[in-house]
């Protein structure tokens, strides 16, 4: 069976290492680049060419706009986080969920 | 809909109770699945508030408290829950490893910490291992911490106290409970709520490492033949 390559960008470590963990327990996904530096995130993005995209919170700093990632990549699949980790925002722009582990599968599993 | 809390019913119950302390649904949820695959740990519960978590802790009654460093009120909540359930021990988790962010834990009064570097894989054996009364950190922590203590015990000239000192308003309490006073006379005598005079009676409690208000009232008896009740 053919796994999903999933790219994280700016993803928190604790949070990356969670998402992980829920994705290659429960969905047929491997991870196969986390990206911490913001400005330099599109080149990787575009090279690695993944089917999963998820963008994580800025903190302070300007966030990646999740529609550049979609527009260089229009097959990937492209989920952001919101600032307060309470939402999953994405692929469609009118699309919020409630973060969670379930909704994250459910999401990916579409 | 947040489900704050949820029991694993099924585990068997030599385990480790633990209570997640997160703001962050995804954290509290993504933990509770990892740990729960641990061969012996119980996840007890969940919580998002402060309130919450006081309260599933005096229920719950979990070994371990473990609280995300990212939590709102930071070390001041690790005090309160520390505080509160002084019979639970509270792990921070995802500390920064400087010098000053652990002193500022370890003042708080946690039992120990999960570095912010530790890969969850590892999370079920480090919790276990403060659960034993252990804490792996690196060389210059332990050196501060180690500084610290001396710097402490420098002025009084003497050894740590067994036992954190109780306020003046606990002492008060304590011998009021010694007189054999109930939670209600204490409260009416001292013109406070009963609802006060329990957390303080609690928090004295736990102080003293008594768990019943006789033992409280032998303490006070002991106390009174010339043993010294520390107080602040």
């Amino acid at each position: 069976m053919r796994r999903f390559r999933a790219v994280l960008v700016t993803v928190p470590p604790l949070l990356s290492d969670l998402i992980r963990h829920v994705l290659t327990s429960r969905a047929a996904l491997v991870i196969v680049a986390e990206l911490t530096d913001r400005p330099s995130a599109y080149a990787p993005l575009w090279a690695l060419a993944p089917d999963v995209i998820i963008i994580g919170p800025a903190g302070g700093a300007p966030p990646v706009d999740a529609a550049l990632p979609h527009a260089m990549l229009p097959g990937a699949f492209v989920l952001a986080l919101s600032a307060d980790l309470t939402r999953l925002l994405g692929p469609g722009e009118d699309e919020i969920e409630a973060f969670t582990p379930n909704t994250l599968v459910a999401c990916l599993s579409r | 809909m947040i489900r704050e809390q949820y029991q694993f019913a099924s585990d068997p119950p030599a385990c480790l109770g633990i209570l997640i302390v997160s703001e962050v649904r995804f954290l509290r949820e993504s933990l509770a699945e990892i740990l729960q695959r641990a061969p012996c740990i119980q996840v007890r519960g969940l919580s998002a508030t402060l309130g919450h978590a006081l309260a599933s802790a005096a229920t719950l009654r979990p070994e371990i408290v473990l609280l995300d460093v990212a939590f709102p009120g930071g070390t001041q909540t690790a005090a309160r829950l520390c505080a509160a359930v002084p019979e639970t021990s509270v792990v921070a988790l995802a500390v920064a490893e400087t010098e000053e962010n652990v002193l500022a834990w370890a003042e708080a009064g946690i039992a120990g910490y999960v570095p912010n570097t530790a890969s969850v894989d590892d999370l079920a054996s480090l919790v276990g291992q403060i659960s034993r009364g252990e804490q792996t950190c690196p060389s210059r922590i332990a050196g501060s911490l180690l500084r610290r203590v001396a710097a402490s015990g420098a002025g009084s000239g003497t050894a740590m106290p067994r036992e954190p000192p109780l306020t003046r308003r606990e002492n008060e309490i304590l011998h009021l409970v010694g007189e054999g006073l109930s939670n209600k006379d204490i409260a009416r005598r001292l013109s406070i709520s009963v609802g006060t005079t329990k957390s303080h009676v609690h928090n004295l409690l736990g102080k003293l490492s008594v768990l019943r208000r006789t033992e409280a009232m032998m303490r006070v008896h002991a106390a009174r033949q010339g043993i010294d009740i520390p107080h602040t």
